[in-house]
């Protein structure tokens, strides 16, 4: 990764933003009163909020530098991760999910699971969770440090240290009020930096003709130009992953999984301030991540044709994932460099904020609440939370020292998701769509789906057996893990006692309790089901565009 | 108080309206060399005003829709689709321990 000189100009745009964020965080404690301001944000935030909070909580630096750099190695075939994986995903969780996460009124995604299994998938759940979102926290904050001490100069650690210290006050301070606040100021920061730097490397090299002309000379050919085209099964295309691999796995397990079980995400619409709101979140969200690949498909492809040797040579800003800091130290001038850097630095705060916020969440409603003291008053809850998010954040500067011990870090994070989310949203979809699966299918199933998801990865490590790719073996070891839980939850209730049906009210299919015509009253644009048609329909004309 | 400091549009607002200035400023007296460093495109300059013009839409957005209005207008909506989806009750839904299923 290049270094930048970076101008006092530029470290003056940084600190702007950091005391923004910190201010946010002294303002939003103020606002709390009981837990669940601080946890759920008092259950009161309009659609609009949650909606660019749940999209940017996604938007971490590992997205942007990660899917640039997927944007390099495979072409406009990285549009998958978006119009096939996340945008039906999203779509799913806001129309059929939320009335009944929502609608239940649960405060997590474990604490649905507890009413609908029973506590021992909620048990297996939670600390999964919890182990989970400290891992991923600790790969975004080690990445981060990485990225200023090759960026600005600064040693790993110190940067490590001063991005944690960051987080942990806003959130101990203002809990998910201002995790929430500070990811929309990130969108837009993180947005208008990468849209400014797509506008001039576009210019530069001829506009979107002039790169399709370049990427056609490039190793990636015209297979590079394509979303689908050698997706046939038997086919060769840059991804290595047919399109049973691409819809099963990434679009239906691993982006289902991802986006409608990751308590990270669930929280927004959880803040939300009622069930039309919440269920927008996911939908309003899904509108920006439509054309988000334009900001990180379109800097990796031009990061291939302009830099020399990009992706086979050895040289630090020759690596696919260096492809935006490597378009930054290019083009921008101080100023501009100050705040794309900002960009960068907000996305990777973004996060860890989420999962942070997330952790001290779970830990305080599922796993302290519970199991260990669930009488307590209002501010010792509160009290909890942010001694767990102080211990959150350590935890994650310790597991931050794990991940650089991993040479592909994008890897080490989709291995993480098909471990525990792949799984996990198997026993949802049953248990949302089946009134028979049972409190011992429900455990069953989760550990079954974690042993098949680890099976997979360990005979494909090994060698046993071989996928097409790193990240054909990502889709394939979800799908096992799906299938895996799907089929042992089923056998097992089929031989266990199912629960009574007045116990399951509010929390399966046909059971919600909300009022289905409530939505008729408002205007179209407020109205899920329209929203979710254009989504739909946007993706549908954008895969035929690029096809 | 705390409530119209903290709207968040206002924030945005005042953030992004910053930056928009520094980098006109900077789009105006930079270097010739950082003015053409973007493949000739003075990008502090133009990026500065489409900062400016976003934050301007922030502001105007506050201003003309101030938060207690905003509030009214929820309330009014609540009122509007009572009992359907809107819930006004903000305790714990339960702290009772989970049932056990039987």
């Amino acid at each position: 990764m290049p270094t930048f000189d970076a101008s006092a100009l530029d470290y003056a745009i940084i600190a702007i933003y950091f005391v923004t964020v910190l201010g946010v965080g002294f303002l939003a404690r103020s606002l709390i009163k009981t837990d669940l301001d601080f946890f759920l944000s008092g259950r009161s935030l309009p659609a609009w909020i949650t909606g660019l909070a749940f999209i940017a909580a996604n938007l971490g630096a590992l997205e942007i530098l990660g899917m640039a750099a997927n944007g390099a190695q495979y072409g406009v075939a990285t549009v998958h991760f978006y119009w096939i994986g996340a945008i039906p995903a999203m779509v799913f969780l806001g129309l059929v999910m939320m009335p009944f996460y929502y609608g239940s009124k649960v405060r997590s995604v474990p604490e649905w699971l507890r009413r609908r299994y029973g506590r021992e998938a909620h048990l297996f759940n939670a600390l999964s969770f919890a182990v989970a979102t400290v891992l991923i926290g600790g790969v975004n904050l080690f990445a981060l440090g990485l990225v200023l001490s090759l960026m600005l100069g600064w040693s790993i650690n110190t940067a490590i240290l001063l991005s944690a210290a960051i987080v942990l006050t806003y959130i101990t301070l203002g809990g998910l009020t201002s995790a929430i606040y500070n990811e929309v100021i990130q969108f837009f920061v993180i947005v208008g930096a990468l849209g400014a730097l797509v506008t001039v490397a576009l210019i530069d090299v001829g506009g979107f003709s002039g790169l399709a002309d370049q990427v056609k000379q490039s190793p990636l050919k015209e297979a590079g130009l394509h979303a689908w085209e050698g997706m046939g099964i038997g086919g060769d295309n840059p991804i290595g992953a047919d399109w049973v691999a691409t819809v099963f796995g990434l679009g239906f397990v691993l982006s289902f999984g991802y986006w409608t079980t990751n308590f990270a995400e669930v929280q927004r619409a959880l803040s939300a301030k009622d069930l039309n709101a919440a269920q927008r979140t996911p939908l309003i969200g899904a509108f920006p991540k439509l054309f988000i690949p334009l900001l990180v498909v379109i800097p990796g492809l031009v990061a291939l044709v302009t830099v020399k040797g990009f992706g086979t040579g050895s040289a630090d800003i020759q690596q696919y994932n260096n492809a935006i800091p490597a378009l930054m130290a290019e083009y921008l001038p101080s100023g501009m460099l100050g705040l794309a850097i900002t960009a960068l630095i907000a996305s990777f705060m973004a996060g860890v904020a989420a999962n942070v916020s997330a952790f001290n969440t779970v830990v305080t409603y599922d796993l302290y609440q519970d199991y260990i003291r669930g009488d307590a008053s209002e501010r010792h809850y509160i009290w909890f939370g942010r001694i767990f998010t102080v211990v959150g954040i350590v935890i994650s500067i310790g597991t931050a020292f794990i991940a650089k011990g991993y040479e592909n870090i994008m890897n080490y994070v989709q291995l993480l998701f098909s471990y525990f989310n792949a799984p996990l949203f198997a026993t949802f979809v049953i248990g949302l769509f089946w009134k028979r699966a049972t409190r011992w299918g429900g455990v069953a199933g989760l550990v079954a789906g974690t042993l098949g998801a680890f099976l997979t990865h360990l005979l494909y490590s090994k060698g046993t057996i071989s996928f097409g790719s790193d990240l054909a073996a990502d889709f394939w070891g979800a799908g096992v893990a799906f299938g895996a839980d799907a089929i042992v939850t089923v056998v097992v209730s089929l031989f266990t006692q199912p629960r009574r049906i007045e116990d399951l009210q509010g929390l399966v299919w046909g059971m919600a309790e909300v009022d289905p015509d409530a939505d008729l009253k408002r205007p179209w644009w407020q109205r899920p089901v329209v929203l979710a048609v254009i989504i739909l329909a946007l993706a549908v004309i954008l895969n035929i565009i690029f096809i | 108080m705390i409530q119209t400091l903290l709207d968040i549009r206002r924030i945005i607002a005042g953030l992004l309206g910053l930056y928009g200035v520094i980098l006109v400023v900077a789009g105006i007296v930079g270097s010739s060399e950082s003015k053409n460093k973007a493949a000739g495109v003075n990008i502090n300059l133009w990026a500065g005003i489409v900062l400016l013009l976003i934050a301007a839409f922030f502001l105007v957005w506050a201003l003309t829709r101030p938060l207690s209005e905003e509030l009214d207008v929820a309330e009014a909506e609540g009122s509007a689709t009572a009992g359907a989806d809107r819930t006004t009750e903000r305790e714990r839904p339960e702290t009772a321990p989970p049932e056990e299923p039987r």
